[in-house]
């Protein structure tokens, strides 16, 4: 499946591109409506770009009652990424969305780099979210952690269904003339193609240490980069600054991807889940390798 | 009397005071252009706009 990443993608302004996807992931909601933070949010770097939105939502209550009926007319799944500053923030948040049909599955964002960490542990905020909702949950985790197989572990035993891998990781930007930081708050979200490597690498870590479902993400240009991401042991792979540049993205990503499974011999791209931990290839594997380049 | 503004921020809010019907032109860094990422929001009247969608240019008041 091909997904956009939470805070990507706004599918009532953008619907087109929302329903070009598998599924839509909307921005996280959290309890109480927040403007975001304070101006300058953007600031492209070299490698990529940081962003500092710092979760702008319109709370549950409106998600619900006005977002919610809306995006569930764009005919695609609807994944809800869920936000807060503790524990019961999440669980209140998956209790009310656990009847709304329209919901196919939750992402719990515990790895927001623009706002205060939650004190609460992923493992807790995954274990009173489970007994708050029937609804798949995907524990969205951030790669700037010393250890990301235990928090992967402990969120697959906490209850959660699946892991979505990575969030962006926290980095700066100087004014070059005042040497001051660009971005209003300060430090931001570094994504684009720099995160590319993290997170082939986190996605890598947690598939050996877990075996679950991953939603792979970071860096993603092309149907390669997400091929790169199925072979590390993601199921499905998510689109988050190339939308910005490029809202056909998805149409394009889809067909390299399945032009990129073609010229290995593969009937599919799931052919390739994980093949990046099978030891060697073979020297027959190899030579159609070179051979197709 | 139409009164267009464009220019350095503290000089719009100045105009803002000024002339409450002039349309003012705004400026913030873009990721996206087409109101999905919520980069280009400004906060005007303590309300946030996006100004790739409901700018660049806003009423002052």
């Amino acid at each position: 499946m091909l997904l956009n990443a939470s805070g990507c993608l706004d599918g009532l302004t953008a619907p087109d591109v929302a329903r070009s996807l598998d599924a839509f992931v909307t921005k996280t909601v959290t309890p109480l409506p927040r403007d975001g933070n304070a101006p300058v949010r953007i600031a492209e770097t070299d490698v990529g770009m940081l962003n500092s939105i710092g979760l702008a939502n319109p709370g549950i209550d409106r998600f619900l009652t006005r977002n919610l009926p809306q995006l569930a007319e764009l005919g695609v799944p609807i994944w809800v990424s869920v936000g807060g500053f503790e524990t019961d923030d999440y669980a209140d948040i998956c209790s009310r969305l656990d009847d709304h049909a329209e919901v196919s599955a939750i992402e719990l964002n515990v790895s927001c780099p623009n706002v205060e960490t939650p004190a609460d542990s992923a493992a807790e905020i995954v274990s009173a979210s489970r007994l708050a909702t029937r609804k798949p949950l995907w524990a969205k985790l951030s790669p700037a952690v010393p250890g990301i197989a235990e928090v992967a572990r402990a969120a697959q035993a906490s209850g959660a269904d699946g892991l979505s891998l990575v969030n962006t990781i926290r980095g700066l930007k100087l004014d070059e003339r005042t040497l001051r930081p660009v971005l209003g708050p300060g430090q931001g979200g570094l994504s684009g193609p720099a995160l590319k490597p993290i997170a082939l690498a986190a996605v890598a870590t947690c598939y050996r240490a877990t075996q679950m479902p991953i939603v792979g993400m970071g860096g993603v240009q092309t149907g390669l980069d997400a091929l790169e991401l199925i072979a590390v042991g993601a199921r499905h792979v998510a689109l988050g600054t190339v939308l910005f540049a490029d809202p056909d993205a998805p149409a394009r990503v889809r067909a390299e991807l399945h032009a990129a499974a073609a010229t290995r011999g593969w009937n599919a791209y799931e052919d390739g889940y994980a093949v990046a931990h099978e030891e060697t290839l073979s020297a027959g594997a190899t030579l159609d390798e070179r051979s197709s380049v | 009397m139409d009164v267009l503004a464009c220019g350095p921020e503290p000089m719009l809010h100045a105009v803002r005071a000024l002339a409450p019907t002039a349309q003012l032109a705004w400026e913030a860094p873009m990721a996206c252009g087409y109101g999905a990422c919520y980069g280009c929001a400004v906060e005007i009247d303590g309300e946030l706009k996006r100004l790739c969608v409901e700018g660049p240019v806003l009423r002052a008041a």
